[in-house]
């Protein structure tokens, strides 16, 4: 049976969510706020590494182009809708992952440019959006063989 | 920007409500967001319904495509967001007048209920009634 070897992106994800829960933490005058980007990213990353290992699956290379000719908000939703139109499950589903993931996207860019502060609070329930989001990802697509 | 958006999506409401007469949507221009905060129930209903899953998704998904991190952002029931006081309610103006059994046992449960607690006792209540047919009899 050969090893499962990670690659950079999924490892990449994997840092920025332990990076999240690390500053989503407790603590005074917590960094709460930038938690949200590692969330936000932590998923978006994932995205990246299912859809270039799914049915029908776009790599890493064609996915780097595709976001060269693209704002950062279009690279983002071309790797969403992409992901969105591989995934096996209900209208209504995809419909609430996209609906999620936008959610999420909106308190990223909130985040990083606006003024608002986000809470332990606020930055917990981010953390329990990407990990629903991630659970969503791993139960609607299919991993190509 | 936000103008051009509600131009756009109120129409699309109240022709989303009258095609689906069960559907309330709830929606509001949120101060903390910046963008509109648009809300579908109920959620038991939207489960059954595929057509409206599929024409909503395809709304949500061209208002993204146009209007990017200052579109709407949707979600069923209170799902990804709570509304304030400000929010604004479309229904159907047309209600469903759909009865089920159940929902009618329901119905007339509730009415008993109501018209008992308008009076002190259960007695007060049997007399009152008996003194009204007695009445409706005569006058019949």
């Amino acid at each position: 049976m050969s090893e499962y070897v990670m690659d950079n992106i999924e490892r990449k994800y994997l840092e920025n969510m332990s990076a999240g829960v690390v500053l989503s933490s407790p603590s005074e005058n917590g960094p709460y706020t930038s938690s949200i980007h590692c969330f936000y990213y932590a998923v978006l990353l994932f995205m990246k590494h299912r859809l270039a290992h799914v049915d029908h699956a776009i790599s890493y290379t064609e996915q780097e182009e595709r976001a060269k000719t693209s704002q950062e908000g279009g690279s983002h939703d071309y790797i969403i809708n992409e992901l969105a139109n591989r995934m096996i499950t209900s209208d209504k589903n995809v419909r609430v992952f996209k609906q999620d993931i936008r959610s999420l996207k909106q308190k990223r860019v909130l985040a990083d440019y606006g003024e608002m502060i986000f809470s332990q609070e606020e930055s917990l329930e981010c953390r329990a959006q990407a990990e629903g989001l991630i659970n969503d990802i791993k139960r609607y697509t299919r991993i190509a063989v | 920007m936000n103008k051009e958006i509600e131009k756009i999506l109120l129409p699309w409401c109240k022709e989303m409500v009258e095609k689906f007469n069960w559907l309330t949507i709830k929606y509001e221009l949120s101060k903390k967001y910046g963008v509109y905060l648009v809300s579908f129930s109920p959620s038991s209903k939207i489960d059954d319904c595929n057509e409206f899953n599929v024409d909503a998704m395809k709304f949500e998904d061209e208002l993204n495509a146009k209007y990017g991190s200052n579109a709407p952002l949707f979600c069923d029931e209170e799902r990804n967001f709570t509304f304030t006081e400000d929010v604004e309610i479309i229904k159907a103006a047309t209600p469903n007048l759909y009865v089920t059994v159940s929902n009618l046992v329901d119905i007339i449960e509730e009415q008993y209920i109501m018209t008992r607690k308008l009076f002190n006792t259960p007695q007060e209540y049997e007399y009152t009634y008996s003194q009204s047919e007695s009445i409706v009899e005569k006058a019949a």
